[in-house]
């Protein structure tokens, strides 16, 4: 018997000995080892379909352990089914797979989970877990216990081997030359034309190197498909497993949150991890931290948690949760929704709570969030699918609807979120405590954005059609509780003596003249916690904030749509052309420097750059590359109706061998003439002549626009003079700056 | 526009084209100054704002409308069973927007829609039924849905997008 102790790297159901767990030892070996896993799936139905499924397992060449069990449904209590375990997990999805083909009408349990999940609901493992562990001389795992927790702000880093791998250049525009390997060492280029000794070095590097971890570009959509390809069936050492299938993921475009979202083809390896970055989910908001953080919360495998939607992951939280108390996961939610007439149903249907913006520049302006309001919504007044509607004498009313929520007994979305909002809470406070150049600040901005985005997600979640454990009811009484909070906490900012700027959902901007301090807006936030019994923070006081008006129509504000300067001089926009991600380059980095110019107060200046900016751009001195436009396909092609620059650039690119699936994106400039756009990945080179420059003009004056307007900016993309005057709002005792806080005209062209 | 026919022993199936789906509920709100009415939404078609105008701001009207939402096919093919012995009336709105879900396997779906089908023809010995489709795409799934409905429809009305109507120009 031999003691390990380690990280867990990896986990997946073996074909012969159950479990295979990779353990990254203290020793720095890398070791396999083996455990059973038996796993149990559920089914419910009439009696005699049961019998009848009862009789199709016995008839399957597999150890099945069948008996008739008494099983928690979290929406109809405790439930008669039939369980059935099998001792090896590698065959419960083919079999499953075959059993709902040949029962359809059987309601089934248990039956879709990864096998990691039920690991960690049974041994409270996760990735990157501290382990200690006793195995045997046949590898095989005798005792197991986890040595630390998931939600440590400072775990112990595992030692990670990296080694990257990124074609020079994308391989969708052209067919790249050299292949860039990477790791501590350095960088080699490796030609991509000479297959036989590609495959060699690469191999040989690989094996010397040893990595844990293969961060490629665009490795699951060209370089892998491309390396096995000319490998012809000989074997490359991309698994660490020699017995360890590469695992693939065929590409889908699918529908959700109101948009068309595409997944690429996927390659996991065994026993080594690969992240393809530009096939991940939220790979560039918060980078490997972020990614561990999402599979040590989620329980999900690494290569899982990088590639699947925070949804995704709020959902295998969910599962663990269940699974630990012993409650049946369904495939998907089944329940219907209560009836409601046309009236409730526009009470209910609300929504969060917005107050229009005062349109106009504002100084010396706090903006105060709710910490993730909805979570701790779900998680104070215990809103979870199976408390909302109950007939216990502890249910209360939720505010404005005609609905009780139980709060005496914990509900499995409150016991899934608590842990997480606690450890964002910490991580949150520990941030603030922190300078920027401390080493713990990138890991703790990491995992803080990896919880916000399973937090944003958990409430949409409880609405969401596919959720497992949604119901639309409690998503309603979220957002009532939310709107009756956001105005209990207008009315203290009222009755303190703000003026209330701004509501938004779950955030506020306030004003008084003489408060510019962040001290000065404790006392608000005190009052507004009690009032609320929700933590509330200062996100920051802005120097002054520019809420935007309507383009239509000047004299409707928008919500959410407005620029500003914190007093630490950094700049935050919501709803302006740079944030949105069809911007060309060109465009956003001339908002960007305009909106620092702004930032230093130097109105003028930021004129002069867009002059600048202009004149470049109508003297083709700006490079093409600046000028693409990044398009959502949002159909197949020849679904399109009208002649849009998107269908245009597809037609393009289909007819040169080249073919785009919906929610992929198309990159295309703007050019003159009928067609009006071409397609940037194009083989042949591009004639500059063809860009449609006063496109690009109007689209820079319209950006240039939106930050100059506040301040009392011309609007002539023609280039004819002229001047407007701004509504600028400012209390009349804010100290102001020459250029703020007062009528401006400028004369830009 | 016909009014909808609301009686027992033989159920109604619309084919309405988009731009016609506030019509319908229109007409459902007409049903509801008389009678109460079931309406099961299965593809976000309830537009409450609309129904509340054409009932004339009559809360009567509006409480005579019984709405539930079905968000996936499985929850519209529970929610139409669970209505097979309704006393009310029952309008089942874009039925086949959530069968057109190529996340569940066609199987699965067919599957769905034969039993939806049944409980048609349950619901059509109570109080009425109508139900409403738009044109599906032309896929042979879509056109197989489309087939099985119109089977078992007693009566299929198929409507045409509607012209653009011409405007007067205005004067000022």
């Amino acid at each position: 018997m031999r003691e390990i102790t380690g990280w867990l790297l990896d986990l997946y159901a073996h074909p012969e000995r159950g479990l295979a767990l990779w353990i990254l030892c203290d020793d720095g070996q890398r070791r396999c080892v083996y455990r059973p896993f038996p796993v149990t799936f559920y089914a419910a139905g009439p009696s005699a379909r049961l019998r009848a499924l009862w009789v199709y397992l016995q008839s399957q060449p597999l150890r099945i352990h069948l008996a008739r069990s008494e099983r928690r449904d979290l929406f109809r209590g405790e439930t008669v089914v039939l369980s059935a375990q099998l001792d090896d997990p590698a065959a419960l999805p083919r079999l499953y797979r075959q059993v709902s083909q040949a029962f359809p009408d059987l309601t089934f349990y248990d039956a879709d989970l990864h096998v990691a999940l039920r690991h960690a609901a049974r041994y409270g493992t996760y990735p990157m877990a501290r382990m200690g562990l006793s195995v045997d001389d046949q590898d095989q795992v005798q005792e197991l216990a986890v040595l630390d927790s998931r939600w440590k702000l400072d775990p112990e880093p595992p030692p990670l081997r990296l080694l990257t791998l990124e074609p020079e250049g994308d391989p969708f525009h052209a067919a790249p030359r050299r292949l860039l390997v990477s790791s501590k060492r350095g960088t080699s280029a490796l030609a991509l034309e000479d297959n036989p000794s590609l495959l060699a070095v690469l191999g040989l590097m690989i094996k010397e190197h040893d990595p844990d971890l293969l961060v490629t570009s665009r490795g699951d959509t060209w370089l892998f498909p491309k390396l096995l390809q000319m490998a012809e069936g000989r074997a490359l050492p991309l698994n660490r497993d020699p017995d360890g299938p590469i695992r693939q993921k065929e590409e889908r475009s699918y529908f959700a949150y109101n948009q068309v979202i595409y997944r690429g083809r996927q390659f996991h390896l065994a026993g080594r991890l690969h992240i393809d970055a530009e096939n991940t989910v939220m790979y560039h908001d918060y980078g490997l931290y972020g990614v561990m953080e999402m599979a040590r919360v989620t329980s999900l495998p690494i290569q899982t948690a990088a590639r699947v939607s925070p949804g995704t992951g709020i959902s295998a939280m969910q599962i663990v949760t269940a699974l630990k108390q012993g409650t049946l996961v369904p495939l998907r939610k089944e329940q219907v929704e209560r009836p409601k007439n046309p009236a409730e149903l526009l009470q209910m249907d609300m929504g969060g709570m917005v107050y229009d913006p005062i349109v106009g520049l504002h100084r010396d302006v706090a903006e105060i969030d709710f910490i993730s309001m909805y979570p701790s919504i779900m998680v104070h007044f215990n809103v979870s699918p199976e408390t909302v509607g109950t007939r216990r004498p502890t249910a209360e009313a939720v505010p404005e609807l005609d609905m009780i929520v139980d709060r005496t007994n914990p509900g499995l979305i409150p016991q899934t979120l608590g842990p997480l909002l606690e450890k964002r809470i910490r991580l949150k406070h520990s941030l603030l405590g922190l300078s920027k150049w401390d080493c713990r600040t990138q890991g703790y901005q990491a995992q803080a954005a990896a919880h916000k985005w399973l937090l944003v997600t958990c409430f949409g979640y409880l609405g969401y059609r596919t959720a497992r454990f949604g119901r639309i009811e409690a998503h309603e009484a979220v957002t009532a509780y939310g709107r009756e909070i956001l105005l209990r906490a207008k009315e203290a900012a009222e009755d303190r003596g703000y003026r209330v700027l701004h509501l938004y959902v779950d955030g506020l901007w306030v004003q008084q003249a003489g408060h510019s301090t962040p001290e000065q807006f404790q006392p608000l936030l005190d009052d507004i916690t009690t009032r609320t019994g929700l933590p509330i923070a200062l996100d920051g006081v802005f120097r002054w904030v520019a809420f935007l008006p309507s383009r239509m129509d000047a004299r409707i504000a928008v919500p959410n749509r407005y620029f500003g300067v914190f007093q630490s001089g950094e700049i935050k926009t919501r709803g302006i052309e740079t944030r949105r991600h069809d911007t060309p380059v060109f465009v956003t980095d001339t908002q960007k420097e305009m909106l620092e110019c702004l930032a230093r107060e130097q109105v003028n200046e930021a004129g002069a750059v867009l002059r600048r900016r202009l004149a470049e751009l109508r003297s083709g001195r700006v490079p093409p590359e600046q000028l693409i436009v990044r398009m959502t396909v949002s159909r197949r092609l020849e679904e399109f109706r009208a002649p849009t620059p998107t269908a245009a650039a597809l037609r393009q690119l289909e007819a040169a061998g080249k073919s785009l699936r919906p929610g992929q994106h198309v990159k295309l400039i703007y050019t003159r003439g009928k067609v009006r756009a071409r397609a940037w990945d194009l083989p042949e080179e591009m004639d500059p002549r063809e860009v449609d420059v006063e496109r690009y003009a109007r689209l820079l004056v319209r950006a240039g626009e939106t930050v100059l307007g506040p301040f009392g900016t011309p609007s002539a993309p023609g280039g004819a003079p002229t001047t407007r005057s701004a509504r600028v709002q400012c209390p009349p005792n804010a100290g102001s700056a020459p250029t703020l806080g007062e009528e401006v005209q400028l004369r830009l062209w | 526009m016909n009014d909808l026919d609301l009686r027992p022993h033989g159920w109604t199936l619309w084919i309405l084209p988009r731009p016609m789906r506030h019509r319908l509920l229109i007409a459902a709100a007409q049903v509801a100054h008389e009678q109460p009415l079931s309406v099961l939404d299965c593809g976000r078609q309830f537009d409450a704002t609309v129904v509340a105008r054409a009932a004339r701001g009559r809360l009567e009207v509006l409480e005579r409308l019984q709405v539930q939402r079905a968000f996936t096919c499985f929850e519209a093919a529970r929610l139409i069973e669970l209505h097979a012995s309704s006393p009310l009336p029952v309008l089942v709105l874009d039925l086949l927007a959530t069968f057109q879900d190529e996340n569940v396997p066609f199987e699965q779906r067919r599957h769905l829609l034969a039993g939806t089908v049944q409980a048609f023809q349950a619901l059509n010995r109570g109080a009425g039924l109508a139900v409403s489709i738009h044109p599906p795409p032309d896929t042979p799934e879509a056109r197989w849905m489309l087939d099985q409905l119109r089977a078992a429809a007693s009566q299929v009305l198929a409507y045409e997008t509607p012209a653009p109507t011409a405007s007067q120009p205005g004067l000022f």
